[in-house]
């Protein structure tokens, strides 16, 4: 018996003991953490529950934009061929039943194809449903999401895109993003070792959260027709690409946007940058004389100019510091509303030197040039306004015909919605509001004035001239039948190379309805028609088909439509429109027929005939009813002679014939 | 009268190795609870539980000098079921280690343990054998080798290791001087080490020749033993490459636990991976996650302690081992005062084989000793083998009853 063994035995009992003791607390305390993050990540198994996305609708419920669930079915080669047959006839005469073809269709895929192979792409609901329950090894199904745009290319610009993962991509898609996404859910499954779920923890899940809803302010059969006739309108006049804006000038809702050439939202990436890009608020260009209301309307407002004062427009050619200015027409003396009317450019320039360079440069900031709007779309510029700094001598003369000034499509449209609506420059905005599943309103966008920018009374001049514009001057295209309609044209050289050039213009016109309280404002944007040039022959036309189109679908429009006559007899048209005219102050309700524009003509000089020739129709009878003579208009158009000479003295009694004349003058362009 | 008892009846190993069965039976619930063919496995341990008991008493009551007249016996039938389960066995998982009898199955290797322990041990104390010359050491590695080269034609690689070491610990425990249990243990060290690639073999192979020159042997002596080393580290390497594809990875996930976390080595990482998340509380009874979700196959079997570790945590591990230290120790602590040589070895035959079990275990549930699939004694589901303990208790507890007895 030895002592010395038991010692031994004791001895390596203790140490093996001691050291399993130790391993074990390394495992289980020291590394504890270790190993429980490994033994969750084995067994839990995470499931994303994809969130819905948003839909997006138009402003009368109208879908534009949803997401669509498909399954696809998949078979893994690998499991299926060889001795694996019985499940590979059993998933082709299953897929056979449903999708209607011969098992051995699916039999041959499987056995001609290598590892995973999709067997049913992107298969209907129905079908889903039918094949919910079953399994075979080797099958598997995914679920993916398609965005849907049921009107396409219609709506691209507005709504953007999505990519594959569902993420916004340009437009509504992009800017509220995160608005539509929702939140993701996730399940969290236990997983056995074969990775067969078990157990779902519930008490770890979480339900996904639906995207919220984007209510737009488009309307859809606005954006429709625009889209539709400006595509028109780029065929007949073979232009490079348009624009269409419709707005809705008393709150700043875009009720339609279009930009051409456009894109096909499905496949975003496939398209090039030149259809991607939003024109109507990425691209800047010179407006041209679509800028020369604006200017009018910074003079009438600042009381240094007066609508029927008569401006010298020298006979169609004027020099100013070293540059010569061309009109199309050539007059030699215009009013200041028949500046607007026929868009003299001699007119504007003298007027323009009116203002100092501060003002000028003020107004037109005010006017939200150089600024961007801040409309809820992605890419917007901001085109270029130059400081009175860095003005040469001629800079305000070029500026107030439209050109030196860069502006994009949409300011130059909110713009004009201040100039028609009172003066107001409001915030554009495409969405309205956003609501949750159940309709409570997330966020709701309103009516958002940035500032004032000239008065009511300013405003209405500024119409008046503008409806002149569409009746006597440059934009006789844009008439309606029955609504009477607002506008101003422009036409501007576009700068290639660094110069001028003869041959591409950018073709505008921008118009509102019913032109005593306008609801619509509308521009549109021809760049480089061939046939034609002018923004009166290519873009008024274009405006005239999208209203009339929208005044007939449009019963919510609520437009009281009204005969105007035109040339047979243009006092009867002007006398119904004063007729259904209600606005304060504007006429006097004791005489109807006391002209519209009358409250203009307050201040002139009582007993005395004033020079009526070159004045627009509408404008001389206004004076001369002011003058409450008996007067007597023959023709249609400008007034080129008046039987009263000027200046003579006249009273209750005097009869005054006025011979008018149609003079149908696009404006003209004129550069150094 | 409870010290009386006590005299006659060793409790602290009773009530622990009682205590064992039943963390065995907890922990076999849970692991088979809901599983699809495991299922009626708690109900079947509970009855071989009660099996053992009956098995426990009959050896506790045998008369004490029976053992030692059955030796014989015992191991001839055990060789002679190692034959048979040789030619007749069926093959589970790529061992054709069981014969039936009849509805049971039944491990010959398991029975094999009490006759190579009875017969050794008889042939070890006969007659006060000096141990120490080349004809007795031979004899009774023979005795030893026979059973374990039979196993190993099963192949059962794990038992065949017990039944190795349990002859070595029994030569060692008869007297044999240290340099001649050198010569004997360097064999099995060398081919061990061997596994671990060439340098380790290396590194072994100078000690054994730094050992050598602490020996002081003649030059002759030296060379031979020296060789019988090398020669044993590359017959043994030689023979690696006939063991069966899943023995041979087990070896290597062994060296290189981390190379094949799916394959060979995934019980072994799963088992790290149970254990570890179980912390110091555990996750409580039929909460392990990683054991309700059927991570590591055939739980109940040699992974059993995995069980214990995920459910109960660090506590419960510590619980159980220090139950198996309370075994060892108290069956040390016996083995002085008993005046009988043989009923001393057999003791030591016993203790080997239970401490063999309980390290090899545990080591490859915390991932320290090779996958060879040694059930955990007493817990690990499985009749034979708890049978076979128990009875090995029986004649433990018989020895302890006797000890102040000389056959």
């Amino acid at each position: 018996m030895s002592n010395s063994r038991v010692l031994l035995l004791s001895a390596f009992v203790i140490f093996l003991f001691g050291l399993l003791v130790i391993r074990l607390f390394i495992i289980q305390i020291s590394s504890h953490e270790k190993y429980k993050s490994q033994a969750d990540k084995q067994q839990n198994k995470i499931i994303t529950l994809k969130a819905e996305r948003g839909l997006i609708l138009d402003r009368n419920g109208e879908i534009l934009a949803y997401t669509k669930q498909d399954n696809t079915l998949y078979a893994d080669c690998r499991m299926l061929n060889g001795k694996y047959k019985k499940d590979r006839t059993k998933i082709a005469r299953k897929l056979a039943k449903i999708f209607n073809k011969k098992p051995s269709y699916y039999i041959n895929k499987i056995k001609r194809g290598k590892g995973n192979i999709i067997l049913e792409k992107k298969i209907s609901q129905e079908k889903a449903r039918l094949l919910e329950d079953f399994t075979a090894s080797g099958y598997y199904k995914t679920q993916d999401y398609t965005r849907i745009y049921p009107y396409g290319k219609i709506t691209a610009h507005v709504i953007g895109a999505v990519d594959r993962q569902l993420r916004g991509l340009d437009g509504i898609e992009k800017v509220y993003n995160k608005y539509l996404v929702g939140k993701d859910g996730f399940l969290v499954a236990e997983q056995d070792a074969r990775g067969k779920k078990v157990t779902v923890l519930y008490e770890q899940s979480m339900n996904p959260m639906p995207g919220y809803n984007i209510v737009l302010t488009i309307n859809k059969s606005y954006q429709k027709i625009l889209r539709e006739e400006l595509e028109k309108g780029l065929a007949k006049y073979k232009g490079k690409s348009a624009v269409g804006i419709i707005v809705d000038p008393n709150t700043g809702e875009i009720l339609s946007l279009v930009s051409l050439p456009d894109f096909t939202p499905e496949k975003y990436g496939k398209n090039p940058q030149k259809n991607r890009r939003n024109r109507a608020i990425s691209d800047t260009y010179e407006p041209g004389s679509t800028i020369k209301s604006i200017v009018v309307a910074m003079l009438l407002e600042n009381g240094l100019a007066k609508p029927y004062e008569v401006i010298n427009t020298e006979n169609g050619k004027y020099r100013i510091k070293g540059a010569t200015i061309h009109d199309t027409h050539k007059y030699k003396k215009l009013t200041v509303s028949e500046i607007i009317e026929h868009s003299s450019n001699i007119g504007i320039v003298k007027l323009s030197g009116r203002l100092n360079d501060r003002i000028f440069y003020k107004g037109l900031r005010d006017f939200g040039f150089g600024n961007y709007t801040e409309i809820d779309l992605p890419g917007e510029a901001k085109g270029m306004l130059k400081k009175p700094s860095s003005y040469s001598a001629i800079s305000k003369a070029f500026i107030s015909h439209g050109y030196e000034i860069s502006v994009t499509p949409i300011q130059i449209t909110m713009a004009y919605a201040a100039l028609v609506n009172g003066g107001h420059l409001l915030r554009p905005y495409t969405v309205k509001k956003i609501v949750d599943e159940e309709d409570r309103t997330i966020l709701s966008n309103g009516k958002k004035e940035i500032r004032r920018v000239i008065s009511d009374r300013t405003s209405e001049q500024i119409r008046n001239m503008m409806i002149g514009v569409v009746e006597n001057g440059t934009a006789q295209l844009a008439q309606l039948k029955d609504v009477l309609v607002g506008g101003k044209t422009g036409t501007s050289q576009k700068l290639i190379n660094g110069r001028y050039s003869n041959k591409y213009y950018n073709s505008s016109f921008i118009g509102f309805l019913p032109a005593d309280n306008p609801k619509l404002l509308c521009f549109i944007l021809v760049d480089s028609p061939e046939v034609g040039r002018y923004g009166g022959q290519v873009a008024a036309p274009i405006f005239k088909n999208v209203m009339q189109r929208i005044i007939d679908i449009d019963l919510n429009l609520d437009l009281e439509k009204k005969e105007i006559r035109r040339n047979n007899s243009p006092i009867t048209k002007l006398i119904t429109q004063n007729e259904n005219d209600n606005q304060e102050g504007f006429f006097n309700p004791s005489s109807k027929k006391e002209n519209i524009v009358n409250s203009k003509y307050d201040n002139l000089p009582a007993g005395v005939m004033p020079e009526l020739k070159n004045k627009s129709m509408r404008e001389a009878i206004s004076i001369l009813s002011k003058l409450k003579i008996k007067y007597k208009i023959v023709g249609n158009g400008k007034v080129v002679s008046q039987s009263v000479k000027p200046g003579a003295r006249i009273n209750e009694k005097t009869t005054c014939v006025i011979k008018c004349k149609m003079i149908n003058v696009p404006e003209g362009v004129s550069v150094n | 009268m409870f010290q009386k008892l006590q005299d006659r009846f060793d409790f602290s190993i009773f009530i622990a190795v009682m205590l064992l069965i039943g963390i065995g039976l907890i922990a076999i619930y849970s692991s088979t609870y809901n599983h699809p063919t495991a299922k009626g496995n708690f109900d079947k341990q509970v009855y071989w539980a009660l099996f053992s008991m009956i098995s426990f008493f009959f050896f506790y009551f045998l008369p004490h000098k029976s053992f030692r007249y059955l030796s014989v016996y015992f191991y001839a039938f055990s060789l002679l079921l190692l034959v048979s389960v040789i030619l007749f066995g069926k093959v589970v998982s790529g061992s054709k280690s069981w014969v039936s009898l009849g509805p049971v199955g039944f491990q010959p290797s398991e029975f094999a343990k009490i006759g190579l322990i009875f017969f050794l041990a008889y042939w070890l104390s006969y007659k006060r054998r000096n141990i120490n010359n080349l004809k007795d050491v031979g004899v009774a590695l023979l005795i030893g080798l026979v059973p374990v080269a039979l196993i190993l034609m099963q192949p059962d690689l794990g038992t065949a290791i017990v039944f190795a070491l349990i002859t070595f610990v029994m030569i060692f425990w008869a007297g044999l001087n240290l340099f001649a249990f050198f010569v004997v243990v360097s064999p099995a060290v060398v081919v061990f080490v061997s596994l671990f690639g060439v340098s380790a073999l290396i590194i072994t192979l100078i000690l054994i020749i730094l050992a050598l020159f602490f020996f002081k042997r003649d030059l002759f002596t030296s060379i031979t033993i020296f060789v019988i080393n090398l020669a044993s580290a590359l017959v043994f390497n030689y023979l690696v490459k006939y063991l069966k594809p899943h023995q041979q990875k087990r070896i290597e996930t062994f060296v290189n636990p981390s190379a094949d976390p799916l394959g060979a080595g995934y019980n072994a990482l799963q088992a790290k991976v149970a254990i570890g998340s179980g912390g110091l509380f555990g996750k409580g009874f039929m909460q392990g996650s990683q054991t309700q979700l059927r991570f590591i196959p055939e739980q109940w079997t040699d992974f059993i302690f995995c069980v214990i570790g995920e459910e109960f945590g660090f506590w419960g591990s510590i619980v159980t081992l220090s139950l198996f230290f309370i075994i060892f120790l108290r069956i040390i602590n016996i083995l002085p005062s008993v005046k009988d040589e043989y009923s001393r070895l057999v003791l030591v035959g016993i203790l080997t084989l239970l401490f063999v079990h309980f390290g090899i275990n545990i080591g490859m549930n915390l991932g320290i000793t090779p996958v060879i699939g040694l059930p955990l004694p007493f817990i690990s589901y499985g009749g034979s083998s708890l049978i076979v303990n128990m009875s090995l208790m029986g004649v433990l507890m018989n020895i302890y009853k006797n000890r102040r007895l000389y056959t």
